[in-house]
């Protein structure tokens, strides 16, 4: 169950950092946008980096990925 | 229980008592502490170094910041763990998009000559304009929600009064 868990962030995260993180032409959806307003929202995004990666190594790497990539957007356009 | 008089008292070893066991003795104890404080620190910097500005970051826009950049998550890294090395390299990197980004009111702004500031808005309501939908297109933010214009200068009479003159 833990492994199937793991592999199921693995490739999900993959998929959102190559189709999402990484496209120019695919917006964040409207709420992500919204919410980077709230600091307790950004506060939880990198709690789940630390978190993702005391779980497993590989999910921590991906979510660190896919934070980045949101948060550098974020400052980019707002 | 009485002991049997001929167990030997265990031995106590010499109390190394120089300054790198003291050291080392701190740094084993005050693990967990410095480890909860230096979470909060990340946390509360990547969270908030969006609203921090730049001009208290500029001290990393250096060969000095770049090196800091690396070797604090390797630090991080090597003496608590691999995640709070992962996310001192996370919040480094969000710290270089910030520092890549300046303020409004530095270089060239969008203020226009009456002073009206342009920003950008983030939009809150789901629902799209007619043009929208027919190009799908689904803005997430709006970089300037106004247009500022000015009355047309004749520019004449000067030319025409300096041509007078002659």
């Amino acid at each position: 169950m833990d492994m199937f868990l793991r592999l199921t962030l693995i490739l999900f995260f993959i998929g959102w950092n190559v189709f999402e993180g990484l496209s120019l032409r695919t917006p964040y959806p409207g709420q992500m946008v919204i919410s980077w307003e709230s600091p307790l929202w950004r506060f939880a995004l990198l709690f789940a980096v630390w978190l993702g990666a005391e779980w497993c190594p590989r999910v921590g790497l991906m979510t660190g990925l896919a934070v980045v990539m949101y948060i550098a957007n974020m400052i980019q356009i707002v | 229980m009485v002991s049997s008089p001929k167990a030997k008292p265990a031995k106590i070893g010499e109390i190394d008592r120089s300054m790198w066991s003291w050291l080392l003795n701190i740094s084993d104890v005050m693990k967990f502490p410095f480890t909860v404080l230096a979470m909060a620190g990340l946390l509360v910097t990547g969270a908030f170094i969006e609203i921090a500005p730049r001009r208290s970051l500029e001290f990393l826009d250096n060969t000095f910041g770049s090196i800091l950049f690396f070797t604090v998550p390797f630090i991080f890294m090597s003496y608590f763990d691999w995640s709070t090395g992962l996310l001192a390299a996370v919040v480094s990197l969000i710290v270089f998009t910030r520092l890549e980004k300046g303020d409004s009111d530095e270089g060239f702004s969008d203020k226009s000559d009456d002073d009206k500031e342009v920003s950008t808005k983030v939009i809150s309501n789901p629902h799209r304009w007619f043009i929208e939908k027919i190009l799908g297109e689904e803005p997430v933010a709006i970089s300037s929600d106004r247009i500022i214009t000015s009355a047309v200068q004749n520019q004449d009479n000067k030319s025409s009064s300096s041509s007078n003159n002659k």
